[in-house]
């Protein structure tokens, strides 16, 4: 998958999960600073990621991503990981 | 022992299938509207019940943002868009007010029954890791009385009744209580109820409840009439303000009610069932009558449970003629549920609301579809049309799946 794409599945993610607009969120948005996320919030938006790329995100690795970048840097190297299986 | 305090009903909101605006499901009501139509939430074709008293069009944009309507389940939906309506109802200013003293009761007898059965869905599709963190609190029964507090800051007495349907009416006479015996002086109360699903119909119908009228929907819902063939599903919420009396009339508010009365009472006899001969309806009145301090003389008015199948209309019939004798005949009774469908854990809260209308208006509703008389069934039930009446006391039944019986008395204050 493209980065691009990933970080448009994304957004839409975010965007239902936090009620913001999709043109208000960018890569530099960070989940608690920015968008208030609670700690239930950034669960339910890794859960989706796990079902809408197929993977799994550990407590750990979720707990690092700050921002809406460092999730589509994460699932982008782990796609390519898996790729290359 | 301390003196009871009286207590006013100053705010009401609600939404249901005849409005988002308490005055207008109240002339909907006065003028025999149905709410019931066939089922669209889903595909009911497989349904032996297709028909409920669904909720169209509803848009809670305006006070609930978007990222509260993602965490909660339409039920809480619901209650947040009534108490809204409610409480700007009444004209407080909140930030003026002590809300140490403002508590949040409500009743539902499901919850948050539409996340159970998705996040089940999800479980079953794809497996445990998927089911949403939000799914818990959307879920919890709870939800609603903490969602108002949350919301608006309540910080008094909080949490929820559920006695199938009479969980609202259960959590007006606590709310009652509450404002009585000085716990708060004001209380949030009613109750929400979202059940048109396809786990829960399914359920309904297999119980054999639900009428079976699905050619004529607006037929369906038939209390007392010797035709009837079960309840209709409704949906919706119903949020009345409770306030302690003499704040209320210091500060000029306007009063629909008073709310004077509360009686509970259990049949001890079966799981659905009424007990045959009505004891637990009959002594639920007498007590809430006692406590009221209103002699059975008083009562001009009857809301009753009236569900439109045939043991409660019966049972609740000969209850009434146990309690008020002859004078049984004389006493107008209307069913909401005739129009409205079966709110359950939110149908005492509606027709409470219905009631405290009654009395600010003088007024009362038919009963709709009332059309083949059943000699079981053989009292004043409103038929025709909306009649005004002098009404000064009213009460309004509940009884619930498990034996739950409430009864509530309401008052026209200017008579007291």
């Amino acid at each position: 998958m493209e980065r691009k794409e990933i970080e448009e599945k994304l957004y839409d993610i975010v965007s239902e999960i936090v009620g913001a607009p999709k043109d208000e969120l960018k890569l530099e948005t960070t989940f608690v600073n920015d968008l208030s996320a609670d700690s239930l919030t950034i669960v339910d938006i890794m859960t989706r990621c796990e079902d809408v790329f197929q993977i799994t995100i550990s407590d750990e690795e979720a707990e690092n991503m700050k921002s809406i970048g460092d999730a589509v840097k994460y699932i982008h190297t782990r796609l390519e990981k898996d790729k290359k299986k | 022992m301390t003196c009871k305090r009286r207590v006013a009903i100053t705010g009401l909101g609600a939404i249901t299938s005849l409005g988002s605006e308490v005055e207008d499901i109240w002339k909907n009501l006065l003028t025999k509207k149905s709410g019931i139509s066939p089922i669209t939430k889903f595909d009911a074709s497989a349904y032996s019940t297709q028909i409920a008293g669904e909720i169209k069009n509803f848009d809670p944009s305006c006070f609930i943002s978007k990222k509260d309507l993602y965490r909660l389940d339409i039920f809480s939906q619901y209650a947040l868009f009534a108490a809204e309506k409610a409480i700007q109802d009444t004209q407080f200013s909140l930030d003026k007010e002590d809300l140490t003293k403002f508590g949040v009761i409500l009743g539902s007898g499901m919850g948050g029954i539409n996340e159970i059965e998705s996040q089940a869905d999800v479980m079953k599709e794809k497996g445990p890791r998927r089911v949403s963190a939000f799914s818990v609190p959307r879920l919890m029964i709870n939800a609603i009385a903490a969602e108002i507090s949350i919301k608006y800051g309540f910080l008094g007495p909080n949490f929820i009744t559920a006695s199938a349907c009479s969980s609202s009416a259960h959590a007006i006479g606590q709310a009652l209580r509450a404002i009585q015996y000085n716990e708060a002086d004001v209380v949030i109360t009613g109750g929400s109820e979202a059940v048109i699903t396809p786990l829960s119909i399914a359920g309904f119908c297999s119980a054999r409840a639900l009428s079976q009228r699905n050619h004529d929907p607006e037929k369906a819902s038939r209390p007392f009439d010797k035709n009837r063939d079960g309840f209709v599903m409704g949906e919706g919420s119903a949020i009345l303000v409770l306030e302690e009396m003499e704040r209320a009339k210091a500060r000029g508010a306007k009063i629909y009610a008073e709310i004077k009365g509360f009686g509970t009472t259990a049949d001890a006899y079966h799981i659905t069932q009424p007990s045959p001969e009505g004891e637990g309806a009959k002594r639920v009145i007498e007590i809430a009558l006692k406590d009221a301090q209103i002699c059975k003389e008083d009562v001009h008015y009857i809301n009753a449970h009236g569900t439109s199948t045939q043991q409660n209309d019966k049972i609740e019939t000969l209850a009434i003629k146990k309690v008020f004798q002859e004078r049984a005949y004389h006493i107008p009774i209307s069913s909401t549920k005739s129009m409205l469908g079966h709110l359950l854990g939110a149908a005492g809260a509606v027709e409470a609301m219905v009631t405290a209308m009654s009395i600010l208006k003088q007024q009362i509703h038919p009963t709709a579809n009332y059309e083949t008389p059943d000699p079981e069934c053989d009292l004043d039930y409103v038929p025709e049309t909306a009649r005004e009446i002098r009404l000064g006391c009213a009460i309004s039944n509940s009884f619930g799946f498990g034996g739950h019986n409430v009864c509530l008395v309401f008052c026209d204050p200017k008579k007291q």
